[in-house]
């Protein structure tokens, strides 16, 4: 008899209707499933979307029933990501892309200085175009803050994976955030000519 | 002390110095302008990534999803 390891269990207590099970399988596999996407797509924004694409293609399989348990749920789960992850780039090169720099900036960087931390509260908006920014970075400096910030390793940790010193990948973070805080300020320049001119 | 460089500030910025270069960071910003002046930009960055990159809405919406789809056969 083959012994049930720990995510078969969980698996298991899921489809006998235990959501508190299935939130420690998402809980356990996040990182995972969103490095995979992310190794395709190189887009952080697109590869959340993707993750919770491929989690909603987990649930629905377990709950019609669909899912073969054969102790493998790990390599399942991430074949899943992969060929979601594919899917998604399959599709998105047919699709024309659009251009978030034709939009009127909203954003302005200076008046954004002027809050405390604590009072700033960041819009959707400064969300899109911050998430645009990074998605422009170069891919090493692009790396280094979706292994912090999404996949919440350490700088040793990044420097391992990339195989730099780390005192490179903290310089790739280093101008990773100059680099954003430079769009910021472009941004907020911009949109003080605009009003200035809209406001004549 | 220490000189403490940039990149010592990243570190610092992602809670990755000990307890005395956390001391010492500090002892340096305030004697530092260009230093200070390039933490406090950096942080404002880091706190505006650590928004996008929040993980707790993004998993919520995953267990929402499962909450809200139905059983429709049982595993045998």
């Amino acid at each position: 008899m083959r012994p049930v390891n720990e995510d078969s269990l969980l698996v298991r207590q899921y489809i006998q209707g235990d959501e508190r099970a299935f939130a420690q399988l998402v809980h356990k596999y996040r990182t995972r499933v969103f490095a995979t996407i992310y190794v395709v797509l190189r887009n952080p924004t697109l590869a959340e979307d993707v993750t919770q694409e491929c989690f909603f293609k987990v649930i629905k399989t377990f709950k019609t029933g669909k899912y073969k348990d054969e102790g493998k749920f790990l390599p399942w789960l991430l074949r899943v990501a992969r060929n979601k992850a594919v899917d998604y780039y399959r599709k998105a090169k047919k699709a024309p892309e659009i251009d978030i720099d034709m939009e009127p900036d909203l954003f302005n960087s200076l008046g954004f200085a002027e809050k405390s931390i604590e009072e700033k509260q960041v819009d959707e908006d400064t969300k899109r175009k911050l998430q645009h920014w990074l998605n422009c970075l170069p891919t090493p400096q692009k790396d280094v803050i979706v292994m912090r910030h999404y996949m919440g390793m350490s700088f040793q940790e990044i420097a391992d994976e990339t195989g730099v010193s780390i005192n490179t990948a903290l310089g790739r973070m280093r101008y990773a955030l100059q680099n954003l805080r430079k769009q910021a300020r472009l941004e907020g320049r911009k949109q003080f000519q605009y009003e200035k001119i809209y406001s004549q | 002390m220490k000189k403490y460089t940039r990149n010592d500030i990243i570190r610092y910025l992602y809670g990755e110095t000990s307890i005395e270069e956390n001391l010492e960071i500090e002892i340096t910003l305030a004697l530092d302008e260009r230093l200070e002046r390039f933490h406090w930009e950096m942080s404002e960055m880091v706190f505006l990534l650590n928004q996008i990159s929040e993980k707790s809405a993004f998993t919520r919406t995953i267990l929402d999803y499962s909450k809200n789809y139905p059983i429709t056969e049982m595993n045998s």
